[in-house]
């Protein structure tokens, strides 16, 4: 943060840069302790996530999945430990996320949300690329739907389509991703998240099913606080 | 920023409902209060004002419950939040969008006052300025309420309870304004007052939304 000048050339590395040392270019979780308001979950949580790597986090409900998740996204203020990557800090760091709540207004239609979604993050996408997403996720046809008449399963579909869409990020937090999708989107899903891995990207996500891209575990279970009396 | 714009003006085109509710309330007492009140024509104008200015204020906060219920619980604020959007900018610009759909339609409609309660051309103007520099400063206050009461199930009724009391001094000024066009004082004073006020609160409360919205996602 404090000499931004210096970051800045790492900020833009392109995906498929292998080439940096991956030892400089670790995301790295520091005796990082997991908290939601005043409930504290997980503490000395502890990971390096390189480039190329798929990492599930693991635990039972209630371990604190979603708000490691959400302090990754910076979402949440971190209060004890360190989360860093390339010298910034989760608020500065861009990253794709898609949460449990969905983001996506239910009286607009598909294509208004996803443009919406992709403006915020200064996202320029052609209507093509756009409709070419849609189609990916086995949406075409639905572009000009509102949201509130599609399935719990399509909603997931149009959060999933920006996967598809040119990002910017490298860092993909993904909040059980898997909800409510059928066999042949799962595997859709895992041929992307595997490919944005080889392209130098990497994941994060939860799930309580095996993800076949996924090439880490990180089982929170070891680090939960137990209630004391 | 142009994508939030675009959103927020499509959501309000999209549903109307929610918008044209409060502005066909404040028609309503409008037009109601005159024919409650009775042909004295003298009370009327005396009373124009406040009746105005009541409604208006009432109505302000008969739409704000909603303002971010829906980006809180849709997970919006979230993908706000990270795709590193300022959070006040935001607020500002939803707050504004909401106003033209809220506080500068009032003001448009205040006009009626004229016919209505009988008020003379000046305290007509008078009125219908009072409401534009006085209606946004209301709007973003009862945006702070909203924010901090977001995430509470019925914050229907705790809303007006936080932002009526910080409201309470725009509707003194700004009838004071009329009654002062009434008695062929100068206005101006008054009325600089309210634009002072109307700035600040511009400059100021869009910070006190954000920082209130992110307390609502960290819990």
């Amino acid at each position: 943060m404090s000499d931004f000048s210096a970051t800045t050339d790492f900020t833009h590395v392109p995906f498929g840069s292998l080439a940096t040392p991956m030892s400089q270019d670790l995301l790295c979780v520091q005796q990082l302790l997991v908290s939601r308001g005043d409930l504290r979950l997980c503490e000395n949580v502890q990971a390096d996530i390189a480039a190329g790597q798929v990492w599930q986090l693991v635990g039972e409900n209630g371990t604190g999945k979603t708000s490691m998740l959400m302090m990754l996204a910076g979402i949440l203020p971190i209060m004890s430990g360190k989360l860093s990557w390339r010298d910034q800090s989760p608020s500065d760091w861009s990253a794709l996320y898609i949460g449990h709540a969905s983001g996506l207004n239910t009286s607009l239609t598909v294509v208004d949300n996803l443009r919406f979604l992709c403006g915020l993050n200064g996202q320029l996408v052609t209507a093509d690329q756009l409709y070419l997403a849609i189609e990916q996720v086995g949406l075409a046809g639905y572009e000009f739907v509102a949201v509130a008449r599609l399935s719990s399963g399509q909603k997931r579909r149009v959060q999933l389509a920006r996967l598809w869409l040119p990002t910017s990020a490298e860092l993909w937090l993904l909040d059980e991703p898997l909800t409510a999708l059928d066999v042949r989107m799962v595997c859709a899903l895992n041929s992307r998240l595997t490919q944005h891995a080889v392209q130098g990207g990497r994941v994060i996500l939860t799930s309580h099913q095996s993800v076949l891209a996924v090439t880490h575990h990180l089982d929170l279970q070891k680090f939960r606080l137990t209630w004391e009396a | 920023m142009p994508s939030v714009l675009r959103r927020e003006l499509l959501l309000k085109f999209q549903t109307p409902a929610g918008w044209l509710y409060p502005v066909v309330f404040f028609l309503m007492v409008l037009v109601l209060f005159p024919l409650a009140v009775g042909a004295s024509a003298k009370l009327l104008n005396q009373v124009g004002a406040a009746a105005v200015w009541i409604a208006a204020l009432l109505a302000v906060l008969l739409g704000m419950e909603s303002l971010f219920r829906a980006d809180v619980e849709d997970g919006t604020l979230e993908q706000v939040v990270v795709a590193r959007v300022s959070l006040p900018l935001w607020a500002l610009v939803k707050t504004a969008v909401h106003w033209l759909t809220g506080g500068l339609l009032l003001t448009l409609l205040s006009c009626l006052a004229m016919p209505l309660f009988g008020l003379s051309g000046q305290e007509t103007l008078v009125l219908a300025l009072s409401l534009l520099l006085g209606t946004p400063i209301l709007t973003l206050l009862a945006a702070l309420a909203a924010a901090l009461t977001v995430t509470l199930r019925g914050n229907g009724v705790l809303l007006p309870l936080i932002a009526l009391p910080l409201q309470l001094p725009v509707l003194v000024f700004a009838t004071g304004a009329v009654g002062l066009a009434r008695d062929q004082l100068p206005v101006l004073p008054v009325l600089l007052l309210l634009l002072g006020l109307c700035l600040l609160s511009i400059i100021v409360l869009p910070f006190a939304v954000a920082m209130a919205l992110r307390l609502a996602l960290s819990n």
